[in-house]
């Protein structure tokens, strides 16, 4: 038991199995109405799936490595004017089409902007990397 | 882990802070826009309770009152509680289990940007002709359709509602990424503080509970500005109850675990000792989280529409689980040399404070007594507890503890001694009244009552103790700012704190750790005082 929880798959299973424990005790002993039962069955079912790929990547992916570079992203503006396209797009249902034209526009260019921001965070990794082999010795 | 920092571009400090995706920006804009709102949300509390004052009195109309309960409501939920909480994880989270950053950095931050765009479209209604939304925080259908709540206001509310969960949605998968994916390498589960695994908690219940609220407010949306009819039909009204249930009664956990946490580590790191019983309150907060998502339809008892029997065995279950945190804090605090700061105070207020709200709460789960007592003022008594007592109490102890952290400076301890006892005569004289009135018969959500009914003594006590509590606030505010300008410099670990955080400076630098101590258990900073006092 200590292993599987020192583990954070093992926890969100832990998680999901006492979903379904609960669920299956309001299905089995008591008389509940459908909705409870669809309710607690789709809580129990999704938090199970999820917990089993958790778990599964977890076993096939190891934890990240100590020596493992990692980018740090400062900012992110791209991540603002999607707000703003998405926040658009709301109001857009309000106030016409006219703002789902200007909202979708936003949403453009933030997309490119993350793009960008994604390229530029890897670029930034291989000179970290080449960095790496340049100063081991041979 | 080696770190690349990709240069920023020059930028104006506050577009900086807008757009930066450091998980401790991130976490401080959040906090922050949720104390506005709680300033605001109190605002909307103290007036509702001047109207209550006396028999009579009409500060505002019937019509403004409705919209005044509404979103004192939903700005205490949605717009303060929730993303307090989050605030609190996304900030402290990494730090304590030694992450460099968090993962998805860029959907914490659109988190926080839908959360503003949440609080503009609620609060915009008050400059709509018919106003802002009218059908209470919970909007139950039929009162909430285009019929029973006509006007924009209510459709802003209803949008305000879905991108205050989404906000939610995504900042909590991101801490919870971050504590299954990138904890410190000798950071194990079991290592983790207790505020670490009250966030866990909390967030496993967020990704769970909150997608029934993005789904109840858009079916709710397309119903009231379509012609498709989705709540119509017998069963309607009870769909949308159990899908806003299904949310509505797991978010008092989300709003009380994280606090619970900052609790904990108030107590731990005052009485000088470890946190007594650590793996039992693991598993007390698994089995209370797991406990509180079956546990929604006690909010449904009256509409006979459920199996009461299972909702109210669940519900009374959730005492042991609580009993046992109750018992660790106690134990903590058991023969230690308590350091009586204002953390501390604030951690003992919300054990008293809770209490109350958790021994109403007895009441309450049972059907029969439900029945008596449902849709009064007994019940806002007894939330007002769990989430005044508990969630605001908690959260005041986490900032007294953590404000150093945070900012490198002290807060005073004479004002925050101040804000203590001002606050708990004020939380006492506004809610206790409220169990009385609530067993005589004042039922919710009105904004006038009858002379003769006898209730205006304890009404009066009540918007006197609102009143007392605004006052008690105020001081806070100006501790904030004083201490702010000119607070006495802190250092990076003034209290002899036990979790990671108290590690690196205050306030940490971007990539939060230049080197990581050993961690050889939940407490790393005290095992190495002690490994320091035996050699």
């Amino acid at each position: 038991m200590k292993r599987v929880v020192s583990r954070g798959s093992g926890v969100v299973l832990i998680w999901a199995l006492n979903l379904t424990i609960l669920w299956a005790v309001a299905w089995a002993i008591f008389d509940p109405d459908a909705m409870t039962v669809a309710l607690g069955a789709w809580m129990a079912g999704s938090v199970l799936v999820w917990a089993a790929s958790a778990w599964w990547r977890e076993r096939r992916a190891g934890r990240p490595s100590d020596e493992q570079p990692l980018t740090i992203v400062d900012a992110s503006h791209a991540t603002a004017l999607l707000a703003i396209a998405i926040i658009a797009a709301l109001l857009a249902t309000q106030f016409g089409p006219w703002l789902a034209y200007i909202s979708a526009g936003i949403a453009l260019v933030a997309a490119g902007g993350l793009v960008r921001e994604r390229r530029a965070a890897r670029a930034s990794l291989e000179q970290v990397r080449a960095a790496g082999r340049e100063e081991r010795p041979t | 882990m080696s770190t690349a920092v990709r240069p920023a571009p020059p930028r104006t400090r506050l577009v900086a802070l807008l757009t930066s995706t450091d998980h401790k920006h991130v976490g401080l804009l959040t906090g922050a826009t949720a104390l506005i709102f709680f300033a605001l949300g109190g605002l909307l509390a103290v007036l509702m309770r001047t109207e209550l004052a006396q028999s009579g009195l009409q500060v505002v109309s019937d019509e403004a009152y409705n919209q005044l309960f509404t979103i004192h409501g939903s700005t205490m939920f949605y717009l303060f509680a929730s993303p307090i909480a989050m605030a609190f994880a996304l900030y402290l989270v990494p730090l304590q289990i030694g992450a460099s950053q968090i993962i998805w950095p860029r959907l914490a931050l659109l988190g926080f940007w839908l959360l503003l765009g949440a609080g503009v479209f609620m609060y915009s209604g008050f400059l709509l002709q018919g106003g802002a939304g009218k059908a209470g925080w919970f909007a139950f259908d039929p009162l909430s359709d285009d019929v029973g709540t006509p006007g924009t206001g209510q459709d802003l509310w209803t949008l305000a509602v879905i991108l205050a969960a989404l906000s939610g949605i995504l900042q909590a998968a991101c801490v919870l990424a971050t504590i299954v994916r990138r904890r410190a390498p000798t950071m194990t589960m079991l290592r983790m503080p207790v505020f670490s695994w009250s966030a866990l908690v909390s967030v496993l219940m967020v990704v769970t509970s909150y997608p029934a609220l993005v789904l109840a407010m858009t079916l709710l949306y397309v119903d009231r500005t379509t012609s498709a009819a989705v709540y119509d039909g017998a069963m309607g009204p009870i769909v949308y109850q159990h899908l806003f249930w299904f949310f509505g009664h797991p978010v008092v956990y989300v709003v009380f675990f994280p606090f619970l946490g900052a609790v904990a580590e108030a107590i731990a790191t005052n009485s000088r000792k470890r946190f007594f019983g650590y793996p039992f309150m693991v598993a007390s907060l698994l089995i209370f989280a797991a406990l509180s998502m079956a546990v929604w339809g006690h909010h449904m008892f009256t509409t006979s529409a459920i199996e009461n029997r299972y909702f109210a065995l669940t519900t009374t279950a959730i005492l042991v689980v609580a009993g046992i945190e109750y018992f660790d804090c106690m134990g903590t605090m058991w023969r230690a040399k308590i350091r009586m700061r204002s953390s501390m105070l604030f951690a003992l207020g919300f054990l008293a404070l809770f209490l109350i709200g958790g021994l109403t709460g007895i009441f309450v789960a049972s059907p029969p007594l439900d029945y008596h007592v449902h849709d009064t003022y007994f019940v806002v008594g007894h939330f007002h507890y769990t989430l005044f007592g508990g969630t605001v109490f908690g959260m005041f102890a986490g900032i007294y503890h953590w404000f150093p952290k945070v900012t490198g400076r002290l807060l005073d301890e004479r004002l925050g001694k101040l804000h203590f006892w001002l606050m708990v005569p004020g939380t006492l004289l506004t809610f206790i009244p409220m169990f009385v009135l609530g067993h005589d018969g004042m039922t919710r959500r009105i904004s006038n009552y009858a002379a003769d009914r006898g209730w205006d003594g304890l009404n009066t006590l009540s918007t006197i103790g609102s009143y007392v509590i605004a006052a008690s606030l105020l001081v806070f505010l100006v501790n904030l700012l004083r201490s702010l300008r000119s607070g006495t410099v802190a250092g990076d670990d003034p209290w002899d704190g036990h979790s990671l955080e108290w590690a690196t400076s205050s306030p940490p630098p971007q990539h939060n750790f230049d080197e990581l101590p050993p961690v050889r258990s939940y407490a790393p900073l005290m095992d190495l005082r002690e490994e320091r006092w035996r050699s």
